[in-house]
């Protein structure tokens, strides 16, 4: 007897199946399917694909799990690539509507000219699609993901936008001269560097620490009229009286104010200095254009005037005008100057290191300090 | 049910209810005490500047919020930065920032801080006033510090005798910002942070 062949026997070798056991033939399928990323539901489940020149993605199987060796094709992780909406064509509605840039001449001359007839056949209404028409595809960039990844950056982001506006007005002064001003920075510039600079280490080296702060201590001693009679036209009675017990604690106790004896009481040691400037300041006038002074550097018009109150309320000044000799003049003045060009070179450096701008980052420092003092 | 067991239940849900307690300047406080204390035994034992600032970087990149840092210090013209100019910018004023602040330190000198009481000056801001002896000057320095919510409180700016490290940058940047826009801003960081010729 001959027994027909079962449909399973006309099948091809490979894909014959056992008959007799069904239900297994169909687990064994789809975990064979699901090893080689074959599954009907996910159809690029390797991940990646190339390109064709019709701008179709075709799944790239893999070999051992493997991308094919010597291939000439470039792959694409299937993930990289997303869908992004074609140009709106001419004549499509939406074209109409939307005016990007004005048109060229000719491209304006083209428009006017009755649009050709769509090549759309009367037997199917729908025009045929072309490669052209087909979705195009954007390749993300992988690498610049890693160096700033969306999520950094979306931290980085995070922040309320108006934190951006914080520091709008800080720092901020009228320069009208600022070409003027530069020149002069630059000029004083050089005097700081080859001048200034080379004393002020001298005069480190020579002196000790300890010496330094005396001359600092009997020079801020000697400036008591100018905090006094500020603290007096800013109508600060109470400072007043504190400044000139400091005076006479460090006077008296200080050996004429070489030691600072009034930082020893709480209410002595950190009084805020007062000078003419901010004296102007409280009297309701504003910063006036930003000046730079030869030598002296950063000042506003106001502060250019108040330290004229401030010199002439100095002792150091009174001397010098008094009559006598110039040897003791120059005794008498120089400490001072050199102290306080030490501690100006000091608050250069501190402001202008490690600026992108260093004439803006000392206008800068310049203001918010002042305004800080006058807060005070 | 007994009232007792009522009266615990609603007061355990009432507890559950509530909000997480707010970030305290306390904890802001002590916060920055802990990070400048590891800046200040890192400068004890630095034996050179170098040395020093490499010694730093982590412990500051871990305490301070550079990412608002720069993004305050260019300010508004931040919107119009690309993703990319971000990320440079970032990068180049967090170096920039790192040698600002290590270079005040010198190896072996250790500054006297007194902190006196933290101030809250908004929402999750914390003020921190200072006075730092160093060198025989005393300076007046302000942390400015926020809570970053689960990164916890980081610092934003430094102000120093009254100047802003960020506003003093933000004047800088404005002007760069005005003559070549975001191009130019990188351009000039990158170019204060390459090592002089």
């Amino acid at each position: 007897m001959k027994i027909r062949p079962t449909s399973a026997e006309k099948l091809p070798r490979t894909l014959r199946m056992p008959v007799g056991r069904p239900l297994f033939s169909f687990f064994a399928a789809v975990l064979l399917a699901s090893l080689h990323g074959g599954l009907a539901s996910e159809p690029f489940a390797s991940g990646v694909v190339t390109i064709t020149k019709d701008g179709i993605l075709r799944p790239v199987p893999l070999v051992d799990g493997k991308l094919p060796k010597n291939s000439p094709e470039t792959f694409y992780l299937e993930s990289a690539l997303e869908p992004k909406p074609r140009r709106a064509s001419a004549d499509s509605p939406s074209a109409g509507k939307k005016k990007e840039r004005p048109a060229a001449p000719s491209a304006r001359r083209e428009a006017a000219k009755p649009a050709p007839p769509s090549k759309v056949s009367k037997k199917n209404p729908v025009p045929a699609k072309t490669a052209r028409e087909l979705p195009t595809v954007t390749i993300r960039r992988k690498s610049a993901d890693k160096k700033a990844p969306d999520k950094q950056r979306a931290v980085r982001n995070a922040g309320p936008d108006d934190d951006l506006e914080e520091y709008n007005k800080a720092g901020r002064i009228a320069d009208p001269l600022e070409p003027a001003n530069r020149c002069v920075f630059w000029v004083n510039h050089q005097i700081y560097s080859y001048v200034f600079r080379p004393l002020s280490k001298i005069y480190t080296t020579v002196l000790p620490r300890p010496v330094r702060s005396a001359v600092f201590n009997v020079c801020d001693n000697v400036e008591f009229p100018v905090r006094f009679v500020n603290h007096l036209l800013q109508l600060k009675f109470d400072r007043a009286g504190l400044e000139t017990r400091k005076f006479l604690v460090n006077s008296v106790g200080g050996v004429g104010g070489l030691i600072r004896m009034s930082d020893r009481t709480p209410a002595l040691a950190d009084l805020p200095p007062a000078d003419t400037g901010q004296t102007l300041s409280k009297w309701g006038i504003g910063h006036g254009p930003y000046i730079v002074l030869p030598v002296l550097g950063p000042k506003s018009l106001r502060d250019t005037v108040g330290l004229a109150g401030d010199y002439a309320l100095n002792p150091v000044t009174w001397v010098s005008f008094g009559g006598i000799g110039g040897a003791t003049a120059l005794a008498i003045t120089s400490p001072p100057a050199i102290n306080s060009m030490s501690i100006r070179l000091d608050a250069y450096d501190a402001a202008s290191k490690n600026s992108i701008d260093r004439y803006i980052a000392l206008r800068s420092a310049y203001v918010q300090s002042r305004e800080n003092a006058v807060s005070k | 049910m007994k009232p007792i067991v009522i009266i615990l239940l609603f007061a355990s849900a009432a507890f559950l209810a509530s909000p997480a307690p707010a970030a305290s300047p306390a904890e802001a406080e002590s916060f920055l005490k802990k990070s400048v204390g590891e800046v200040v035994g890192i400068a004890k034992n630095a034996p050179d500047s170098a040395t020093l600032a490499a010694r730093l970087r982590p412990v500051l990149l871990k305490c301070i919020s550079f990412d608002a840092m720069t993004r305050r210090a260019v300010g508004p013209g931040w919107r119009q930065f690309t993703d990319n100019q971000q990320s440079e910018a970032t990068d180049f004023f967090t170096m920039l920032i790192i040698r600002t602040y290590s270079g005040n330190f010198t190896p072996g000198e250790l500054p006297e801080i007194t902190y006196k009481a933290a101030v809250s000056t908004g929402p999750g801001r914390v003020e921190v006033p200072t006075t730092t002896l160093y060198k025989g000057s005393k300076y007046d320095v302000t942390y400015r510090l926020e809570d970053q919510g689960a990164k916890g409180w980081s610092i934003t700016d430094v102000v120093i005798e009254g100047v802003s490290m960020i506003a003093n940058y933000r004047t800088q940047f404005d002007a760069q910002f005005k003559s070549g826009g975001a191009n130019a801003v990188v351009a000039a960081l990158k170019k204060s942070v390459s090592p002089p010729r």
